[in-house]
């Protein structure tokens, strides 16, 4: 058994991402972090004190162009890759605009390319690097926002449009790739203090650092607690989980 | 009451065949299509009586009308008397052939008649309405606030004919019938995923939108009903549809949802339909490819029902298939 594991992490420069990236080098994983945000300089710094483990690449997830340089640069550079994780995300300033209001579609078609179509053309692109790992782990970060079945909301069309369809996408992988071997996880990571927006958020529940955490655990793990006590994760079920392992419905 | 029904996509199996079942119920039909020309002579009433072509609805593969089996089983129906619709006699094997020609939901314009005037339940119109093309969501709301005050029904229909571009539901289309038979389909592109989502979700916004102003009179139905597929529902959906168009319908989904959470307060209603048609839901055999045309007009009959009528339980929303059923989201 190969004792090197190979991981890939989009929108890796800051938040969530940021954290995924620390929490995976931190436990002796190579990781591959997609990298929006040139003159952001957390990624470098990192890149500093890991330099034998991350390597930095250029990845808009918004882009199939984008998408393609970054699997063919991690292929240079591996021939295997153990788990992806989706983590890249975007929200808008409009999300309060109520259908009596003028809708912005420019925007929802940017968070849907972002947030839905994204994680699936970057999981497709990776595929064949994938089928080479032992893992076979694909990992999601999608939201609450997305669950048709609990949404209270009255507005945020684009996001919850964005997050719901993602939950499809993944679901619709799930169907075809778990007879081969794959396993998922689906991610609810809470309300975190990020710049999403593209400013930090301020006013919510979480570091990002709090939701990275049980969120490795989730990813890479094969059990959840409850109870006290470890229970296996049914990995013939798509689930969405939060970061405090209860299960959110579709 | 004079009652008005909008329907997206008024020229498409489906929405003809819903069109012609609220019209023959006493409706008022009006609706956007891609598929519509401009009139040079806008008219707002379609004319009755004898005419040299088919209407809209009147796909001669998709019969309607209680208990029809066929176009001509319809013909003499009591449901639809001939002039309810502004409907002409065609033969069975004339409309065939204009229908394998490509061209069998083309309105060649029928001018009204003086001496045929319309009845009240037999009005029908439908507008031009590409959202690709600027500008023409708002001269179709502007067309439809010239003839009707008031929109009762506003039915969302995301299904699409071959004709006017959109990919073909039915499974009689070579690539989608092979697909479905090998599990192998074209390579989705982000083009096409993107153009799903338009098609599926901001299209069907977007309409929202600027009709809501015509839906809000206190006293009126205000009722929004959303055709989609079970291909969205992201448990049960399954894993043969395209997955850009699965994600377009789950997220038609969530924005029904979140007008529903919206509106409700305001007094509206809302159903969300699966009419059976998508390629998971149809069987491939050769011999039941052959009713298709039967479980389209059967399912706009249900529809029809489904939309008008009242629902013992408004404060849900449902996912309801063409038997009733209920699908998971």
């Amino acid at each position: 058994m190969n004792t090197t594991r190979y991981a890939v992490v989009t929108g890796a420069d800051r938040g969530l991402g940021f954290a995924l990236t620390e929490g995976l080098l931190e436990r002796g994983w190579h990781v591959f972090a997609g990298s929006y945000l040139p003159d952001w300089p957390q990624l470098a710094e990192l890149q500093s004190r890991y330099p034998d483990l991350l390597v930095n690449l250029p990845l808009d997830v918004s882009s199939d162009s984008s998408i393609l340089s970054a699997a063919a640069a991690v292929e240079e550079r591996t021939r295997r890759i153990d788990l992806l994780i989706n983590n890249a995300g975007v929200i808008t300033d409009r999300n309060d605009d109520s259908i009596r209001m003028t809708q912005d579609y420019d925007e929802m078609i940017r968070l849907y390319q972002v947030n839905a179509l994204g994680p699936i053309q970057v999981s497709e692109a990776f595929l064949p690097l994938l089928e080479q790992g032992e893992l076979k782990r694909l990992c999601y970060v999608s939201s609450e926002a997305g669950s048709i079945a609990k949404a209270e909301r009255t507005a945020w069309f684009g996001y919850c449009m964005s997050k719901a369809a993602l939950n499809r996408g993944v679901h619709q992988l799930f169907d075809r790739l778990r007879p081969d071997g794959y396993s998922f996880r689906l991610y609810h990571p809470g309300w975190l203090r990020t710049y999403m927006s593209g400013t930090l958020n301020e006013e919510a529940e979480l570091e990002p650092s709090e939701s990275a955490e049980p969120a490795l655990n989730y990813f890479l793990g094969s059990t959840l607690p409850w109870d006290g006590k470890p229970h296996a994760i049914d990995e013939d079920q798509l689930v969405m989980r939060d970061y405090q392992g209860r299960e959110w419905p579709f | 009451m004079d009652r008005t029904a909008w329907i997206l996509n008024l020229r498409e199996p489906f929405g003809a065949a819903l069109g012609r079942e609220l019209v023959s119920r006493g409706w008022k039909v009006l609706g956007g299509d891609p598929g519509e020309q401009e009139q040079p002579n806008s008219e707002a009433q379609r004319g009755s009586g004898p005419a040299e072509g088919e209407k809209i609805g009147e796909n001669p593969d998709v019969p309607t009308g209680s208990g029809s089996s066929g176009f001509e089983d319809f013909e003499g129906s009591m449901a639809f008397g001939p002039e309810t619709n502004g409907r002409s006699v065609v033969k069975k094997s004339e409309a065939q052939s204009e229908h394998s020609k490509g061209d069998a939901l083309t309105d060649r314009g029928d001018p009204l008649s003086a001496d045929n005037p319309l009845p009240e339940h037999g009005k029908l119109k439908a507008f031009p309405l590409n959202p690709d093309q600027p500008g023409e969501l708002e001269q179709a709301v502007q067309a439809t606030a010239e003839l009707a005050t008031h929109i009762d029904l506003l039915i969302l229909n995301t299904d699409e004919s071959s004709e006017t571009g959109g990919r073909p539901i039915f499974p009689t289309d070579a690539a989608a019938f092979r697909e479905k038979e090998t599990g192998f389909s074209m390579p989705e592109t982000v083009e096409s995923r993107l153009y799903d989502y338009e098609t599926y979700a901001l299209t069907p916004l977007r309409i929202v939108e600027k009709l809501l102003p015509l839906m809000e009179a206190e006293d009126r139905l205000k009722r929004i009903c959303f055709i989609s597929s079970h291909e969205g529902s992201i448990s049960a959906g399954g894993a043969s549809a395209p997955i850009g168009q699965a994600m377009a319908r789950t997220a038609l989904h969530m924005q029904a949802k979140l007008l529903f959470n919206d509106l409700r307060r305001s007094g509206y209603t809302f159903r969300l339909y699966d009419p059976g048609l998508s390629r998971s839901s149809v069987p491939s055999s050769d011999e039941l490819m052959g009713s298709i045309p039967g479980k389209v007009a059967e399912s706009a009959r249900f529809a029809a029902g489904f939309f008008t009528n009242p629902h013992a339980d408004e404060e849900r929303l449902v996912l309801t298939g063409s038997r009733g059923e209920e699908w998971p989201f």
